[in-house]
């Protein structure tokens, strides 16, 4: 029996077009924006891999012309760059944006969307906790490579700073196989661990609600099936493509969220350590399943039936299927031990910094979560592992 | 900052697929009104669509896909009567009687009551090189339809149809939802269908 919440808000954004043929479709998308000049953001690591080559040749024999190919993004989205890309927006009379890449490529997209369509130099006014006033210019994400988690959602990092705001949802995320291939595997291991924690974390948070179970059973669904096999695999295009469109949805169902321990602490971590999030994650996520084992936190049954299907699900105990299903959570994870081994950065962190995160994560929780239950995973999680 | 590292591409062509889509609009055009006359099952489903009834099935964006070059050279009646291939759309009408007409590729004066467009020239080639079947295109959402949605459903079951006279057993099982068993059409009909279709639709 599914309860039913007193109440509830969900923003049901982006629009996920998956498949063969996808990018085809963006011209046809974009004329529903009445938008015909698009902006292209990526970063040179992509362009290397002859992707926008591939991407280019999706408008053939359409009337849409690219605005330009700005191909300087790195590991970092600043304002600087922001801003060089919103001249060229303006100097080419663009009207909408397309993000080829992942995580810094989709927040610059997002910082430049917000410099052209309220036609601003800075986003001092929208950090300082102003939400943009007018609605942006369409904006498409075509994830290429890895997924940080964000993409698909409202919100933005801008030189270490965040930004959350409906607006900034993606118009559409477009996913199709000769561009969301996996680079490597460890690129798929992160977007994979990523996204079994932002479902997982989805569908246990307190205030869920039915429309985030309905993306996040999927998405978990999804991950059982291809995370373990595909994530060695980048070149199994059809692992490849579950595991994006597991991402897309975990990441949808996650922002309507409250976000859980395992994100919270990745997130602080990630910020005072520099180390990406999805290697964080890997040794984060074991640990927070482990408090819960410890704490015997109840775990509501549909998710043993997203991870384990139908038969195994029908075949436990009422009382053990939430425990069932912390096992097979943990199995997941370790499946990608191999793809993404614990780092030896997180087991040198300094115990001062633990307290700085914990105390971070706790405040972020808005008290779901106390300093002390955030240091005690974060310490179980960097402990080095006796070999 | 040089805005010109960061050139303007403007979209290529495709003009082999073109030629491709354009022969195989214009094949299955010609054949469907000469499939309507001869066989039952699609007589009845064009009685179900109104009388002075226009359609197409095109691909879109009608900007990119001008008539053929040599249109401007042909006679008056061979464009109008769609007697050449020249254009990405295929218009069909019924007249005031029943009869359906195949009107060529030319959009220009005529007013259409039905309208199902490819959303782009690939979405099409998966129907037509068969990689697809059409009803699958169409839950695949490849098509957009403007008018009336029970008229499109109509003409998918239609083309469906005539695609199993057209094509070789082997090319039409992957093309349509579901080949007919032989008591739903019986070999010899298939066959004398198929060549008076072949002979009245392509003989001028």
């Amino acid at each position: 029996m599914m309860p039913m919440p007193d109440y509830y808000e969900f923003l049901n954004y982006p629009k996920i077009v998956s498949g063969q043929f996808a990018l085809e479709n963006i011209p046809s998308e974009l004329d529903g924006y009445h938008a015909q000049k698009p902006l292209v953001i990526t970063s040179k690591s992509i362009v290397q891999r002859g992707l926008t080559k591939q991407f280019v040749k999706a408008f053939y024999d359409s009337t849409v012309v690219l605005g330009g190919i700005y191909d300087e993004v790195r590991d970092y989205a600043g304002i600087s760059q922001a801003r060089e890309a919103a001249q060229l927006y303006k100097a080419r009379g663009c009207d909408a944006l397309i993000a080829l890449g992942n995580g810094p490529v989709v927040d610059l997209a997002k910082a430049v969307n917000i410099l052209v369509s309220e036609n601003l130099d800075h986003l001092g006014p929208h950090f300082d906790g102003a939400a943009p006033a007018r609605p942006l210019k369409p904006l498409i994400v075509v994830p290429a490579c890895s997924f940080n988690g964000w993409e698909a959602t409202h919100a933005m990092t801008v030189d270490n700073r965040r930004l959350v705001a409906d607006a900034l949802y993606p118009a559409a995320v477009f996913i199709d196989e000769r561009i969301t291939i996996g680079c490597c595997p460890e690129c798929l291991a992160e977007t994979g661990i990523i996204a079994l924690a932002q479902a997982f974390e989805a569908m246990t948070a307190d205030g869920h609600n039915p429309m985030i179970d309905a993306l996040a059973h999927p998405a978990l669904n999804l991950l059982a099936q291809h995370l373990a096999n595909g994530a060695p695999r980048p070149s199994d295009s059809s692992a490849c493509m579950a595991l994006a469109n597991a991402a897309t949805m975990a990441a949808a169902a996650f922002c309507n969220a409250p976000p859980g321990m395992a994100h919270l602490l990745t997130e602080a971590l990630g910020r005072a350590t520099g180390i990406a999030p999805g290697k964080l994650m890997a040794i984060i996520l074991p640990a927070v399943i482990d408090m819960l084992q410890e704490q015997r936190t109840p775990i509501k049954d549909d998710v043993l039936l997203a991870l384990a299907g139908l038969e195994q699900f029908a075949t436990s105990a009422g009382p053990d299927r939430g425990r069932s299903s912390l096992r097979i959570m943990l199995t997941l994870v370790d499946s990608l031990k191999k793809t993404l081994p614990a780092l030896r950065e997180a087991f040198q962190i300094q115990r001062h910094l633990l307290d700085q995160v914990a105390h971070e994560a706790a405040g972020n929780s808005a008290g779901r979560f106390t300093v002390p239950q955030c240091l005690t995973v974060l310490t179980q999680a960097i402990q080095e592992p006796a070999s | 900052m040089n805005i010109n590292k960061y050139p303007e591409v403007k979209p290529g062509r495709k003009p082999l697929k073109r030629i491709y889509l354009a022969i195989m609009l214009w094949t299955v055009g010609k054949a469907i009104p000469v499939a309507a006359k001869v066989d039952p099952e699609i007589k009845k489903e064009f009685e179900k669509l109104p009388k002075n009834f226009t359609l197409r099935l095109m691909v879109q964006p009608e900007r990119a896909f001008p008539l053929f070059f040599y249109t401007k050279m042909l006679p008056g009646f061979v464009v109008k009567n769609g007697m050449l291939p020249y254009g990405l759309q295929m218009i069909l009408h019924i007249d005031a009687q029943g009869k359906v007409h195949y009107q060529g590729a030319d959009p220009r004066g005529k007013k259409f009551d039905l309208s199902m467009a490819f959303k782009n020239l690939e979405a099409a080639m998966m129907i037509f090189s068969f990689r697809e079947s059409t009803p699958t295109g169409y839950a695949h959402d490849r098509f957009v339809v403007e008018g009336y949605l029970p008229c499109a459903t109509t003409f998918m079951r239609v083309l469906d149809i005539v695609q199993v006279y057209l094509l070789p057993k082997i090319i039409a099982k992957r093309a349509v939802k579901r080949y007919p068993k032989w008591f739903e059409m019986p070999p010899w009909r298939k066959h004398i269908n198929r060549i008076i279709i072949y002979l009245r639709a392509f003989t001028f």
